[in-house]
């Protein structure tokens, strides 16, 4: 223990050394320009990439809202291009009074034209810097360039990148026609074996003026509006294709991502009116094996619903046998959502869905041997059995087939 | 005898006038008080009282004869103000005159006549019950003082001391820092007799021992010591004597003073030593063995040894239920950490760690933030310095205008600061919740202490973020562990884990779980009470004849 007057002056070096360091790493708020959703394209110059950034503006976001006029956009859009992401970030510094702030951006959006030539070259800067984070949502944009995307604004949400996030919550919570990935779960089909990555699809889509009428923002093109639907394929690190919604729906069911849709059967006893069944459990289990030498994969889909809605309750449907076909009609829908994603996948000849990860997890040497050719023959070969266990557990407030007095 | 002649011969010699002494500093005076002696000469004693107490208008000196023929003379010595006239009408003055035949009697049957008249007095005409006696001026001088009236014989070198003590005091009232819902409303006073009868009111047994002890030369303070023999470490209260013996001071206003001159940690900015005004606090203290310091003359009574943990504790706790009282510890635990940590938990997440807060959030903040000059951590700290500005003007602004201005001056000082763009919104709330939870520890002594411990931690928090306050957590936390306080660990019962004193610490469990008091200060009489105290249904069998036993 040293002496008391060696104490003190310990003491106060110690003090004396924290303001000598200063405070490196200091950054205020205000000198910070936060980056809410992020957009790679090709650029214009040939061999470089185009990054245009969705910058938040604060003051506009807090007060601006009861707006004397035309509401203040709550944020601002800027390009800037460069050799790699990160040389095109650094350049942003000309143009932007503020540093960007990476920590709290939601979206990745890729341009369509960039994703096929493969974006192994752009991820790496969303992994190494200590500021980006694995969880961003990565998209590709099917109608153009990444910045285009980034120029909507939708109802209800200052900042698109907000109103996206939550089109995907609620899109894939309410009908499963979407996918919800982010650069982790991508990298990890990327790397994965025997399973190819897939993304969310943006595009624009026309609609007539009358059915979505807009708030104050002044749009050019009113006819056009933005929608999350559907999922885009890799295969490796190139864009090959699309899905649309009811192959989406599918290829969420072999993946176990199908909670809270909705599957749409026809009543047993009025095959020209419709009942809606809501998911309530929704699980999904891919085994391989092998018999003769040959793969053969079993993908068992359990399935829980409740049912949502029936048109024309007029007409009584007797409850036990109804129940059964309308179980029965639900593994055929399903079944042949699931056999429609398969068919696309083997179009496009991309595994999204994991068939050769459970194989190579089943069967690691003989994996070895399919592995090259995969894509291309294996997945297109390999015999698929589906079965699903469909169940209706409840139909809500009334019983099934509540009779209307005509 | 040989030094008392000595001494009387010497006194005679190089006496002093006292109006030779009239530049003398203090000490020369005092030491010149201490060498004096009392003679039996009336009028040089009447000489040197005055020369003591110089002009003072409340010295009364009065001369009054016992016995007829052969008379003695009494001089009765007191300070106006400081005696109860009654009393001394009664009991001094009014039998030394009534009983003068009496003594005629006694003092001519049987000389010497003043010895006599002396004994008298003491044994048989004084209706006072305490009467003490001195041979030395000075103590005679302390005597008066202290509100006695000093009886003087003529020819006897003694003085008599009746204890005819009245002034005025303060009434019995409710504490003022530290008021209760549910509880006695009583509170200590000045008067450490009246204190002491008010522990004695709590706790009956004759074994709850009540030493008395005097510090400072001048102010010559009774220090009152009280603690439960049996139960109270022997160790404990003899090193309490100790400390409190080797002090060595010229006064002791307050027992804060004593706190100074007698706690484990004088450097610490956490104090090691209790103090409150409530006296069922004290006593449910020295029940679990602990010792009581009163001071006289203030209201503020001390308690060791202290942990960390007492100073969260409410004696509301223990009257509530266990629900109350383990909630309301929780709150101030809470508090504890709100008011060290906050303003400098909101500096180091915007300064430095941005991502931490939810998107919405952190936009909002950067909001407040445009247009304001000043990084964060002035901004803070001109908050809090302006509020406490606030709050200390509050302590001294009397009554009538103070929560006028205390009202005006956070709304306006917050509304307008924030509408000048001099700082941000988010961080008025933090600074005000802050302040807020600073007045939630119950003892005074912990509550500012800690508070002003914030400053430090903002400095750290400014410079190096998230990273800075843990440090100062931690360097807080290596200096809690290593305070003691007389003997226990400051940090005791979290650290080192003393499991069945959990059950009072930071939760308040049910007083019929609580059968043990705390093992560190009452080793010797570990079990409070019988284990099988939970209220429960009667047994069965055990009901009345009248439910109808056939």
């Amino acid at each position: 223990m040293p002496k008391p007057s060696n104490r003190l002056s310990l003491v106060i070096l110690t003090i004396l050394l924290l303001l000598l360091g200063g405070c490196w790493n200091r950054r205020e708020v205000e000198s910070l320009a936060f980056v809410m959703a992020a957009g790679i394209d090709k650029a214009a110059e040939g061999g470089k990439v185009q990054v245009t950034v969705q910058i938040a503006r604060p003051a506009a976001l807090v007060s601006g809202g009861q707006g004397s006029g035309a509401m203040e956009r709550a944020f601002w859009l800027v390009s800037s291009t460069g050799y790699t992401p990160f040389d095109a970030v650094r350049n942003f510094s000309m143009q932007s009074s503020r540093r960007l702030f990476w920590a709290h951006n939601q979206w990745l959006v890729l341009g369509e034209e960039m994703a096929k030539e493969g974006i192994q070259d752009i991820l790496d800067f969303s992994i190494r810097d200590g500021e980006t984070r694995r969880r961003v949502k990565l998209a590709v944009f099917k109608s153009g360039k990444a910045s285009d995307f980034l120029q909507t604004e939708l109802e209800m949400e200052r900042l698109s990148s907000q109103a996206y996030i939550g089109i995907l919550q609620t899109g894939s919570l309410s009908s499963s026609s979407v996918v919800d990935i982010d650069i982790h779960h991508f990298l990890l089909a990327l790397a994965g074996e025997g399973i190819e990555p897939v993304a969310i699809r943006a595009e624009m889509i026309h609609r007539p003026p009358d059915i979505d009428i807009r708030g104050q923002i002044e749009q050019i093109d009113i006819s056009s509006a933005p929608r999350i639907a559907g999922a885009a394929v890799f295969r490796g690190p190139k864009l090959v294709g699309w899905l649309d919604r009811p192959e989406t729906r599918g290829y969420n069911w072999v993946v176990g991502k199908a909670k809270s849709s909705i599957v749409v059967v026809e009543r047993p006893d009025a095959p020209t009116k419709y009942v809606g069944i809501e998911m309530i459990r929704a699980g999904s289990k891919i085994k391989s094996e092998f018999t003769n030498g040959k793969p053969k994969i079993t993908i068992t889909i359990r399935a829980e619903g409740a049912v949502g809605d029936i048109q024309d309750m007029f007409v009584v449907m007797d409850t036990k046998t109804a129940v059964a076909s309308m179980e029965r009609q639900m593994a055929t829908v399903i079944t042949n959502d699931i056999n429609a994603a398969l068919k696309k996948a083997r179009e496009l000849g991309s595994d999204i869905f994991g068939l050769g990860q459970s194989i190579y997890q089943g069967y690691p040497k003989e994996w070895k041997q399919l592995r090259d050719t995969w894509n291309d023959e294996g997945f297109k070969e390999v015999e698929v059995k589906i079965e699903v266990k469909a169940n209706i557990r409840r139909s809500g407030l009334t019983e099934i087939g509540t009779p209307v007095r005509r | 005898m040989i030094g008392r002649l000595w001494r009387r011969l010497r006194g005679r010699r190089d006496r002093k006038r006292w109006k030779d002494l009239s530049d003398a500093s203090f000490s020369e005076l005092q030491d010149y008080v201490e060498s004096e002696v009392l003679t039996g000469d009336l009028k040089d004693t009447e000489e040197k009282i005055r020369g003591a107490f110089g002009n003072s208008s409340d010295l009364t000196l009065r001369y009054v004869n016992l016995g007829a023929n052969p008379r003695v003379q009494i001089l009765v010595a007191h300070l106006d103000g400081m005696v109860d006239v009654v009393s001394l009408t009664n009991g001094v003055i009014r039998p030394i005159l009534e009983g003068t035949l009496y003594a005629s009697e006694h003092i001519s049957k049987e000389p010497p006549r003043r010895k006599v008249a002396y004994a008298l007095l003491k044994q048989q005409l004084i209706h006072i019950s305490t009467v003490k006696e001195t041979d030395s001026l000075e103590k005679a001088l302390e005597y008066i003082g202290r509100g006695f009236a000093v009886l003087f014989v003529e020819g006897v070198s003694r003085g008599l001391a009746c204890e005819v003590k009245g002034w005025a005091e303060r009434d019995v009232a409710e504490p003022g820092t530290e008021a209760t819902v549910r509880g006695p409303r009583q509170g200590f006073v000045e008067n450490s007799r009246v204190n002491t009868s008010m522990l004695r009111r709590m706790i009956v047994s004759p074994l709850l021992w009540v030493e008395e002890m005097q510090v400072g030369a001048i102010t010559k303070t009774t220090i009152t010591i009280a603690h439960i023999k049996g139960i109270a470490d022997d160790g404990v209260v003899e090193e309490v004597r100790r400390r409190i013996r080797s002090i060595e001071v010229d006064s002791i206003l307050e027992s804060g003073y004593i706190e100074e001159y007698i706690e484990d940690a004088p450097y610490s900015p956490f104090p090691t030593i209790l103090r409150t005004e409530r006296p069922d606090k004290v006593a449910a203290a020295l029940l679990e063995g602990k010792v009581a310091i009163i001071t006289d003359g203030t209201p503020f009574a001390l308690v060791v040894p202290a942990t960390f943990t007492s100073f969260f504790v409410a004696s509301e706790d223990y009257y509530e239920r266990y629900f109350t009282g383990t909630f309301m510890r929780l709150l101030r635990i809470v508090a504890f950490f709100v008011s060290l940590i906050s303003p400098s938990i909101y500096v180091a997440i915007t300064t430095f760690h941005q991502e931490m807060l939810p998107t919405p959030l952190i936009l909002s903040i950067a909001a407040q933030r445009e247009g304001v000059p000043f990084v964060a951590v002035i901004e803070a700290l001109f908050l809090e310095l302006s509020f406490e500005f606030l709050r200390e003007a509050g302590i001294r602004l009397p009554k009538v205008i103070g929560p006028a201005i205390s009202i005006v001056g956070a709304l306006i000082l917050g509304e307008a600061a924030v509408r000048a763009g001099l700082v941000s919104s988010a961080l008025v709330i933090v600074v005000a919740a802050t302040s807020m939870a600073s007045f939630i520890s119950p003892i005074y002594s912990m509550a500012i202490n800690v508070h002003l411990l914030r400053f430090p931690i903002l400095f750290l928090a400014g410079s190096l973020g998230l990273f800075g306050v843990i440090m100062g957590l931690s360097a807080i936390l290596i200096h809690l562990s290593s305070l003691r306080s007389f003997g226990v660990p400051y940090l005791e019962p979290l650290s080192p884990i003393v499991f069945p004193e959990w059950k009072d610490s930071l939760i308040r469990l049910p007083l019929w779980m609580m059968d043990t008091r705390p093992k560190l200060t009452a080793k010797k009489e570990f079990i409070r009470q019988d284990p099988k105290q939970k209220p429960r249904a009667p047994d069965k069998g055990s009901g009345d004849e009248a439910d109808g036993q056939q």
